[in-house]
């Protein structure tokens, strides 16, 4: 069956160590070990303070590069539409609460509303003034091809114009952690239009994403960083 | 628009959708069992009847989760593998929502390595409580190849998952999916809505002046979705976000109602069509205050209740169950429509709706039912479907 193809229009990402967009692509690109500590906390700065100051560590990791993106493509944030993909979602965050629950002590209302999976969305949502769709993926070492195909549905449907795949994840705590889990704190945001007869490829530095791209990513169980390094970096522009 | 092939469901109401169905009609209100919060406060839940054990071979997904999702697929197993005989296995996908997943899991494990320092040795988390687990698990049961993934946006999970299994139908990546969605009550919920000061002590009163809050449930629906436009459809659906506050509905529903707007949009058809609306019906002050306002502003006229007090908030399962009680009233042959449970005491604060009782029923003469089922999250995930008849279609 003939399939319609979509295209990557820019990426960057952030992870303890890889704190801002050139390091970030420079270690997809060749990597090399870097200390992951789950502690670090990107800045946001495009994020109103009190709202920073309220929002999860993963969502940081997810604002941070979504509004870089944004802005270096200038599509205004509030009209993008995103998929969330996180194969843990709020990990932290929920250890935090099994302990508050537990030995009895007061549950943080805080707490509990940061601990639901897309909390990350929510509040970019929120950051952005975005009443566009959101939605989430979660498929255990699937979940970024999973997105994939959520973003690709999307966008061939006609019902996103650009879809901003946000792919986060934190390191596992103890209590959860098996063989293969995260083990680095990290943050990708890939921007993902449809294609047109007029889009010129070479002269955009925009990479064609193959229908056979996106099942590889999810066939193959790519991370993201796995993906990117696959696909976008065959493409220099990119 | 995608056929609704088949359904099966689980929840206080009753262990199918033929018992959920009889139940509902009846206007029997379950009863209820208690949970104790971490400050020692008791509330009601809505616990589902007997769940079935999981068949030893799938051990590994032990979780009460998984078993409420195995009591809802056995009852489309038959659709499903009928279905799959005449589809290559890659074109047969799995979209469920959930917000819990198999956390109960964790929270055993938790308390075992806390008492012991060791965690329970039959504990996995890939399996029992990652949100991919549930759409891993009813994959293998179905023995499905094409994309498998859960969605979990909290209270709007399984609407949401909903359409995006009719996505990746609509985009030809798939030709039938399970979808659905599935949660469990859990400390974590229970624990965290008490927290927010959002659970009731009583049954819960949606739209009463009385009104106190939720109760929480716990169940399923999972239902096989596939290209056929005969019968129940999905015609559609709306998605939005307030972009508001992280727990707090915007005040005047401008979000939930942008929701509603597109899913009357992606349905095609208008708001004199829709002649029901499954409210998302929390009995929150805040949820009720705003739900009513929007539906005020879009559906004026429309009949609505909210199914709630029968079987309580299932969380991230709530839009499956509300749809398949949605697609009881659409095929019932007697036009009947879920009727609204309260006190009586309406709220007058709140605009006046029409609202569903037990002697209501699809306006004569109605050619083709068409329905709405909201459903409202944290973050301000805000989404509507839209449910019907194909134009085609007759009823039986």
């Amino acid at each position: 069956m003939s399939r319609r193809a979509i295209q990557l229009l820019d990426w960057t990402g952030r992870a303890a160590g890889l704190e801002d967009r050139q390091t970030f692509r420079n270690w997809v690109s060749e990597p090399y070990a870097v200390d992951c500590e789950p502690s670090y906390k990107p800045p946001c700065k495009a994020v109103q303070a009190r709202l920073r100051g309220k929002s999860s560590t993963l969502s940081r990791l997810v604002m941070e590069p979504f509004f870089e993106l944004t802005e270096r493509l200038n599509i205004p944030a509030s009209d993008v539409d995103m998929v969330f993909a996180s194969r843990f979602g709020e990990i932290q965050v929920l250890e935090t609460l099994f302990e508050s629950i537990f030995t009895k002590d007061t549950v943080s209302p805080l707490d509990f509303c940061n601990s639901v999976h897309h909390t990350a969305t929510g509040y970019a949502s929120i950051a952005s003034k975005n009443q566009q769709l959101s939605r989430t993926v979660s498929a255990n070492e699937q979940t970024f091809g999973a997105a994939l195909f959520e973003a690709y549905a999307l966008v061939v449907t006609g019902k996103s114009n650009t879809v901003m795949v946000l792919a986060a994840d934190e390191k596992v705590p103890e209590l959860f952690r098996q063989e293969g889990h995260c083990e680095c704190s990290f943050g990708v945001a890939l921007a993902i239009s449809a294609v047109d007869a007029c889009t010129a490829f070479e002269a955009t530095g925009r990479l064609r994403i193959s229908y056979d791209d996106v099942v590889q990513a999810y066939q193959r169980a790519e991370s993201p960083v796995d993906w990117l390094r696959r696909c976008a970096l065959k493409n220099e522009g990119l | 628009m995608a056929g609704i092939a088949d359904f099966g469901m689980i929840c206080a109401l009753g262990a199918t959708a033929s018992e959920c169905s009889e139940a509902l009609f009846a206007n029997i209100l379950p009863q209820m069992s208690q949970r104790e919060t971490a400050d020692g406060t008791v509330v009601p839940v809505f616990e589902a009847p007997v769940i079935p054990a999981l068949p030893e071979h799938f051990s590994v997904y032990e979780c009460r989760n998984n078993r409420l999702a195995f009591a809802c697929y056995q009852q489309v197993e038959s659709a499903v593998r009928a279905h799959a005989e005449r589809i290559s296995p890659d074109r047969l996908g799995v979209v469920l929502g959930s917000s819990t997943s198999g956390l109960d899991a964790s929270e055993f494990a938790f308390e075992v390595l806390r008492q012991t320092g060791y965690r329970p040795d039959t504990y996995n988390f890939d399996t029992q409580h990652a949100m991919g687990s549930l759409s891993q698990f009813v994959t293998e049961l179905a023995g499905a190849k094409g994309p498998a993934y859960t969605v979990s946006t909290a209270c709007s999970s399984a609407a949401k998952a909903m359409l995006s299994a009719k996505g990746l139908i609509d985009a030809g990546i798939c030709d039938a999916v399970i979808t659905g969605g599935v949660d469990s009550l859990c400390a974590l919920t229970v624990n965290g809505f008490g927290a927010l000061g959002q659970l009731s002590t009583e049954r819960m009163n949606p739209l009463s002046k009385n009104r106190s809050g939720l109760n929480i449930g716990e169940g399923g629906a999972l239902f096989l979705l596939t290209r056929d436009s005969a019968g129940v459809q999905l015609l559609g659906g709306g998605e939005s976000m307030d972009a508001y506050h992280m727990s707090a509905p915007q005040p005047e529903g401008v979000g939930a109602e942008l929701a509603m707007k597109r899913a009357l949009d992606d349905a095609a058809v208008c708001a004199a069509d829709v002649m029901y609306v499954n409210l998302h019906g929390t009995a929150t002050r805040a949820n009720d205050a705003m739900e009513t306002q929007a539906v005020k502003r879009l559906l004026p006229e429309t009949m609505v209740s909210s199914s709630k007090p029968l079987f309580g908030h299932c969380l991230g399962a709530a839009g499956a169950i509300e749809a398949a009680i949605c697609c009881i009233s659409l095929a019932d042959t007697q036009g009947r429509l879920p009727a609204h449970h309260f006190d009586g005491s309406y709220d007058t604060q709140l605009p006046v709706l029409p609202l569903a009782s037990v002697k209501s029923r699809y306006r004569d003469g109605t050619i083709r039912r068409v329905v709405m089922s909201n459903s409202f999250a944290f973050g301000g995930n805000n989404c509507a479907l839209v449910l019907g008849e194909s134009e085609k279609g007759e009823r039986e």
